[in-house]
């Protein structure tokens, strides 16, 4: 019984110190229902030489989901809820996947919204995470748990008091790098934004 | 003196046998006990008519066998993984393992790459034919420039056509990773799944038992643990372990109450040890032969044919009770004896092999072996008193008071006065037509076995979250070529298509979702290789700064996808079994239907038939077989009735209606009382009449053969005590099939035995 005990005592401060990261990462960051900033979005596609440089702005909101706009070079809107992914551009829908039809969307939505709101508890659910914080900021690589069905490879966050960058690997190679700036919580979304929530 | 030699030597070859057998079945025990047989699966009836649906059953039934499934819901997900996490290791323990997850992805894709220009949603046709250039190419950069990554590279499906197909396809299953557990969704209810299978297929049907008990078990635990969690399983192992676990209880029960009353009664009337003993023996060597033919003829004893057999107590018991009454004050030799008793032993236990002979005939195994079971145990038992009993001296008793009560019993069955007779016959008329006309019948292929509710409910639960398609009803669909099973296939979906659109059906699945034929694949090429497409290629290659390769591979229209591009693949082994392709140059597939909402709609299924297409609706086949022999028997039955009384007139002329006509009126009455009490007529209550007809006549030819024997009476009225105790314990079974069984026959003999008194000529003498 005493050893069993000592046992358990000495196990604690490893648990401790993985829950403390997420803990720690999680008390530096700003969070708020919904949060602004703007993006700006380097993408090199697998057997593409071009890099596709691109910019705009996106939206947070726990409740709604996420709406993420590109402005250049292209216009176009991406929308990630609970009960779908819908891709438009200014006269077409090019993609939209209804969560009927893909249960995953709930939990691509629940992982873009924990990267992005800062909520970051979620993260464990799917991701196998290692990374560090000290004064500069904080850092995570996260792999998926279940590497079968990984869409993603692998995911890198950096950031400070707001998620700064966030770069990814697709399994077919395709990278994508994110940079953020002017991350701030908004206090309400303006009528044009909840129509296009809608 | 030459007759008792030639009995001796066969009664020595018979000890001989008997007891070579037993030596034989007691060192065998363990073989035969492996032999029994549980499963549910096996009670079916083949098809008559479509050997491939047969096939199909088979294969669902085989992948089907060792797997479970387990399903844990409740309001958080994180509280569902806990759960999860607690199963897995209270079961660690069990031969069960989860199952492997082949896939392989990436070798799929690069297949389904090289034909792609085939592999487009009709959504995704139309938009081809309808859009402009300028459409096509905007589609195609916001795909690239868009954040989310598709299952297809950008380079290999510009236009995110593949990936779109293959969303569709994903439909099919609801099942999908979450972390390193499964998972599944129903409305807004959240469902890890368990899928797990039986380590060895070769585990007896005992294991199996015992593993689904204690998954049983551990499921409580846990439930009991996590209240508001609701766990769900499915599987054939459970079905068949509660299945199996009543019916042995029903055997036990059944047998207890048999040989009690049985040994209780011959205790009471012969108060002697020998006599038990005698009983005993007969018995026990009935079942010895029972179990040891059966096993000779079938593969397996179907623990079904044990809990039948109990009847046979009661039955084999009525030949030693015929001998052993005559033996009572008698002072005739023993071969006087047994050439007085042999006319009526041999006719009553031909009339009654007869009845069983039915049973045999019909294309149910569990039933043929039933018949198997019986009629050679009576066959042992009639042996047994004819062989042996004449040199076991012990077997003669004396009159004791039971005899004197019994004297009581008088033909006119205490009802003397004609008027009163008239007023009786005219009721047992008036009670037998109100039988015959408002009688209700019931076909289900469920009253073969009772299944526990509440898991056929988890199980159909189960079926609907993960979206698993019913295995018994489904459409078989055959062509000459596989590109025609194909189009019969696609023209078969279409219409299915408007079903799920009223309502009808939620889904479908078929080969053909996952292999268009040629005729489609050219289609969806056709619209792929129009001017607009050409053009946006041509325009994105620019754009996107491409090769010139890039462009030319782009536009390249690819061959059809064919199924054997697929047959090496991980992804066949779930789709293989809608496949048939062995054989010669015929090709089917069988299309599997999801949420069928009840009858209504399967009658409109059914009338989705053609030209190689086939409904097939496995319970309405099987209750169909149930009515077509329930029907026939009810006519044979008739000329049975007919025949039998042919052979009596012949012998008794016109006293044979005495033996006649209390089974018949016997039979008419059970139906009308079954009628009161709403029990349904089924095949089985139809083969008890059946039964009827062979036991019933006994009684009157009996009373016939011997007139002025007033042993008769006496003998006659403890067989049908005997035979009313062992049916009348068989009306106590769970199983539907046996209970009506029983319940038929103890109205049904009590009847007769009661009428063939009533009906029975009275000797003037008053011995």
């Amino acid at each position: 019984m005493k050893k069993a005990f000592l046992f358990l005592f000495l196990m604690l401060p490893g648990l401790v110190f993985a829950d403390q990261l997420l803990q720690n990462i999680q008390a530096s960051i700003t969070t708020a229902p919904i949060m602004r900033g703007s993006f700006k979005q380097t993408r090199v596609l697998s057997g593409v030489s071009k890099q596709l440089n691109s910019e705009g702005f996106f939206l947070v909101d726990k409740e709604r989901g996420i709406l993420w706009v590109t402005e250049k070079p292209i216009y176009q809107a991406l929308k990630v809820t609970p009960s779908e992914i819908n891709i438009k551009n200014k006269n077409q829908t090019i993609m939209n996947i209804n969560s009927a039809n893909e249960p995953s969307i709930r939990f691509i939505n629940e992982l873009l919204l924990s990267i992005f709101s800062g909520d970051i508890s979620a993260i464990e659910k799917i991701f196998i995470y290692q990374g560090e914080i000290n004064t500069n900021g904080w850092s995570l690589l996260l792999t998926q748990k279940n590497s079968n069905s990984a869409a993603l490879g692998k995911v890198s966050i950096r950031g400070k008091s707001a998620i700064e960058a966030v770069s990814f690997e697709s399994k077919d190679g395709d990278l994508t790098r994110l940079t953020f700036a002017d991350v701030k919580p908004v206090t309400s979304l303006t009528k044009d934004e909840i129509s296009q929530f809608q | 003196m030459r007759y008792p030699n030639f009995s001796k030597a066969l009664a020595l070859l018979f000890t001989t046998l008997t007891l070579a057998c037993l030596v034989w079945a007691t060192s065998n025990f363990s073989f035969i006990t492996s032999r029994i047989d549980s499963n549910i699966f096996s009670l079916l009836p083949k098809s008559e008519r479509n050997p491939l649906s047969e096939k199909f059953i088979s294969r669902v039934a085989k992948g089907g066998e060792g797997s479970i499934v387990i399903l844990i819901g409740s309001g958080s997900i994180e509280k569902s993984l806990d759960v999860e996490k607690e199963l897995r290791s209270s079961i660690a323990t069990l031969n069960l393992k989860s199952p492997e997850i082949k896939e392989d992805p990436l070798r799929l894709i690069s297949i389904l790459n090289a034909h792609k220009t085939g592999l487009i949603t009709s959504e995704d046709i139309s938009l081809l034919k309808s859009q402009s250039e300028n459409d096509w190419y905007e589609k195609s950069l916001s795909l690239a420039y868009s954040m989310s990554s598709l299952a297809i590279p950008w380079k290999d499906d510009p236009f995110g056509l593949l990936n779109n197909w293959l969303l569709k396809i994903g439909k099919g299953s609801k099942v999908r990773p979450y972390g390193d557990s499964l998972m599944a969704q129903q409305g807004d209810k959240n469902f890890i799944v368990m899928p797990l299978e039986l380590d060895s297929n070769s585990l007896s049907m005992e294991d199996q038992n015992v593993i689904a008990n204690s998954i049983n078990s551990t499921i409580k635990i846990v439930q009991s643990k996590f209240p508001d969690v609701v766990i769900l399983r499915s599987g054939v192992l459970f079905i068949a372990a509660a299945t199996a676990q009543k019916t042995q209880e029903d055997i036990s029960i059944i047998g207890l109450i048999s040989t009690i009353s049985a040994l209780a009664l011959i205790a009471l009337i012969f108060r002697s040890l020998y006599a038990i003993a005698a009983v005993f023996l007969t018995v026990s060597i009935a079942f010895l032969y029972a179990v040891l033919i059966c096993l000779l003829i079938f593969p397996k004893l179907y623990l079904l044919t044990l809990a039948f057999g109990i009847s046979l107590i009661g039955m084999s018991v009525d030949y030693c009770l015929y001998w052993m009454t005559a033996s009572t004050g008698d002072n005739k030799t023993v071969w006087e004896r047994r050439r007085y008793l042999m006319p009526g032993m041999t006719l009553a236990l031909a009339t009654t092999a007869m009845g069983y002979f039915l049973l045999a005939a019909t294309p149910f195994p569990v039933l043929s072996q039933m018949a198997v079971f019986s009629i050679s145990g009576l066959m042992a038992a009639w042996l047994v008193v004819i062989i042996l009993f004449p040199y076991i001296q012990q077997i003669s008793f004396t009159e004791n008071r039971v005899h004197i009560l019994a004297r009581h019993i008088k033909p006119g069955f205490f009802i003397p006065n004609n008027l009163s007779r008239k007023v009786v016959v005219i009721g047992i008329g008036l009670i037998s037509i109100f039988g015959l006309l408002f009688h209700s019948s019931n076909d289900d292929v469920r009253s073969l076995a009772t299944f526990d509710s509440g898991l056929v409910k988890e199980q159909l639960e189960v079926a609907k979250i993960l979206d698993i398609p019913s295995p018994s009803q489904f459409f078989m669909v055959t062509g000459e070529s596989e590109e025609e099973t194909l189009q019969r296939v696609e023209g078969l979906t279409s219409k299915l298509d408007e079903l799920i659109e009223k309502g009808d059906i939620s889904g479908y699945q078929s080969i053909s979702q996952f292999v268009p034929s040629i005729e489609t694949q050219n289609k969806a090429a056709e619209s792929y290789g129009g001017a607009n497409i050409r053009l946006a290629i041509l325009r994105v290659g620019q754009e996107m700064e491409m090769p010139k390769s890039w462009v030319h591979n782009t536009e390249r229209l690819e061959k059809p996808l064919t199924i054997s591009d697929i047959k090496q693949l991980p992804i066949y082994q779930k789709l293989g079994y809608l496949w048939f392709d062995e054989g010669q140059s015929l090709r089917s597939s069988a299309v599997l239907l999801l949420g069928v909402r009840g009858q209504a709609s399967v009658e409109q299924l059914s009338k989705l038939t053609g030209p190689g297409v086939t409904w097939i609706d496995k319970p309405q086949e099987i209750s169909n077989i149930f009515e077509r022999y329930r029907k026939l028997f009810s006519y044979i039955i008739l000329v049975g009735y007919i025949l039998t009384f042919a052979a009596i007139f012949l012998r008794y002329k016109k006293h044979a209606w005495r033996a006649i006509v209390p089974p018949v009126l016997a039979s008419l009455l059970t139906l009308a009382i079954l009628t009161l009490m709403g029990e349904p007529i089924g095949l089985l209550s139809v083969i008890a009449f059946a039964l009827l007809l062979g036991v019933g006549t006994d009684y009157g030819i009996f009373l016939l053969q011997y007139p002025s024997d007033n042993r008769v009476i006496f003998s006659i009225s403890i067989g049908a005590l005997m035979t009313i105790i062992s049916f009348g314990s068989l009306s106590l079974s769970s199983v539907p099939a046996l209970h009506s069984f029983g319940i038929t026959l103890l109205f049904g003999i009590s009847l007769s035995w009661m009428l063939t008194i009533f009906f029975a000529k009275r000797v003037s003498s008053g011995a």
